[in-house]
């Protein structure tokens, strides 16, 4: 175990600013001097959170909060006198920033730090940012914080990560409010990975009309895991603009009514953001799931399924609806996620795909849709083999294969067509495992049912 | 740039619910894609507004692309 020296720096409005400030009756005045101060891993500046100092709580000018050592914590706290403390959280009667002009806040440092409990407040009418993590190699952890964008300016933001071009970060933001004052302003990510776990939108201030919106220098992952984001009934990821190749996932979040996951995107092809969603509902229903790129969007539809197909609860029946958007092609298919079933034996079989066509008994062909299945081919390796049953391209566009027909499905209109998409030949795993399959589609604008199982025969 | 045309998809669900998907396209002729689900809500009512909140987006796209910044 590594030995850490734990100093404690205190910042309180009432301390005598006497270094090396190690208790609250010599506390700093200055949360940059009790930051400067913390140079050593496992440091600790311990801020009132009643009692922020004025040149904190109202700062004079754009302000840039720099931590100065490694594993470095900023934690908001009661005075219990000499050096003990209760870790404390502002809310939204302290804070650090401004509440009144037009400030930038940033917390930088290209170092890991925590902070605990402290509220970040912005105010004025012309553009100024809220800024966290935004250093080249900053990694910053965020817990039980209040980030209080009260700039009233359309074009602010509070902008996670670094913004340089060459730059990266990381921001982990646990259990935190994030209010704004726009319904303009958004959630700007950086050159970060960030991670939301818990928390929520504040419902004072402004909603913003679109949640996340991606930085010029932009790109990496965002995770919202547990996040409650009913308020927001707009747009929860923007377009690209062109600015960066953003993966968002939504796990076990709480969704607001009517709202749109992913706005179409710019440029429309894949080198734009892509976002998953794992069991987020606006209400109690427990079984979505979906992606979506620029080429397309699939959910979890349980109007239209298979009769003998995936069960979302046990009981009830669903299939994966794909909507493609009118930029995908035979050349660049949206291509669904991969759904897998475990094949203990080496003997050939078939792998299959079901699925329907809705309003049409018109079959699909196999430069429009096709499926494509990867197996352990290759004997003491664990790298896959691919097939599928796309159109070659030197070919000519053939019908694919009829399926169980629609007796076999439910909820289709009048006039559907029920096919198959399974690879020309068996295949023969040379080790056990689990054989994908995967849909692609490559006609612009259409809807595809699947049953999201590969069938092995 | 403006939204010279809305084609609306609905695909009802066992819940009652019914998800929407939206194609607007421009008067360049791109199209723009926008899936949701409705539950009570107005569906042509929100897809008029969708369509006004793509146009203003563009709009800002277009003023973004010569700032650089998002």
């Amino acid at each position: 175990m590594r030995c850490l020296a734990m100093a404690d720096y205190f910042v309180a409005s009432g301390g005598s600013n006497t270094a090396p400030y190690d208790t609250w009756a010599k506390a700093s005045t200055s949360l940059a001097t009790a930051l400067a101060s913390a140079t050593a891993a496992g440091d600790r500046i311990v801020i009132q959170y009643n009692a922020v100092p004025s040149g904190d709580a109202e700062v004079a000018t754009d302000t840039t909060y720099t931590f100065a050592g490694n594993d470095v914590a900023l934690i908001s706290a009661s005075n219990d006198g000499g050096s003990a403390f209760t870790p404390t959280v502002m809310g939204t009667a302290n804070w650090i920033g401004n509440s009144t002009a037009n400030r930038t806040v940033s917390f930088q440092g290209n170092l890991r730090a925590y902070i605990h409990g402290v509220t970040i407040r912005t105010a004025g009418t012309t553009p100024d940012d809220l800024q966290l993590a935004n250093t080249d190699g900053a990694h910053q952890v965020w817990e039980d914080c209040y980030f209080w964008h009260g700039n009233k300016s359309s074009a602010s933001r509070i902008v996670l990560g670094n913004q340089s071009a060459n730059g990266q970060s990381f921001l982990h933001l646990k259990n935190c409010t994030f209010r704004f004052a726009s319904t303009s302003q958004s959630l700007k990510q950086g050159k970060t990975r960030t991670i939301i776990e818990g928390g929520s939108i504040a419902s004072a201030g402004s909603i913003p009309a679109t949640l996340i919106s991606i930085g010029s220098s932009s790109g990496y992952t965002m995770e919202f895991e547990g996040v409650d984001l009913s308020l927001i009934t707009g747009t929860l990821v923007t377009s690209s603009s062109g600015n960066g190749a953003l993966d968002v996932r939504f796990v076990n979040c709480k969704f607001g009514s009517g709202v749109t996951v992913m706005g179409a995107q710019t440029p429309a092809n894949k080198s734009s953001a892509r976002v998953y969603v794992y069991d987020c509902a606006d209400g109690d229903e427990h079984y979505h799931f979906q992606y979506h790129d620029a080429l397309g969007s699939l959910t979890v539809d349980t109007g239209i399924y298979a009769n003998d197909g995936a069960q979302y609860d046990g009981t009830n029946r669903c299939s994966w609806k794909i909507v493609t958007a009118a930029n995908c092609s035979y050349f660049t298919p949206f291509v669904s996620p991969w759904f897998d079933v475990y094949h203990s034996g080496t003997s050939a079989v078939t792998p299959s795909i079901e699925i329907l066509r809705d309003g049409s008994t018109t079959a699909y062909q196999d430069d429009e849709v096709w499926g494509e299945f990867s197996f352990k081919g290759t004997s003491g390796s664990t790298q896959s083999s691919f097939v599928n049953d796309r159109k070659a391209l030197t070919t000519s566009a053939a019908n694919q294969t009829a399926g169980v027909g629609t007796s076999g499905w439910t909820g289709e209109a009048g006039s559907a067509w029920s096919g198959k998409l399974a690879p020309a030949s068996t295949i023969t795993p040379a080790e056990i495992g689990h054989i994908r399959g995967r849909v692609c589609v490559g006609e612009p604008s259409i809807t595809v049912y699947v049953d999201p199982q590969t069938r092995l025969a | 740039m403006s939204i010279v045309s809305t084609v609306i998809e609905q695909y009802p669900q066992a819940s009652g619910a019914i998800d929407v998907v939206e194609r607007h396209t421009d008067h360049l002729g791109n199209q723009y894609m926008r899936m949701w689900t409705a539950r009570k809500h107005d569906i042509q009512a929100m897809a008029a507004v969708h369509a006004a909140e793509l146009e203003a987006q563009l709009a800002e796209q277009e003023i973004d692309e010569v700032l650089g910044d998002g």
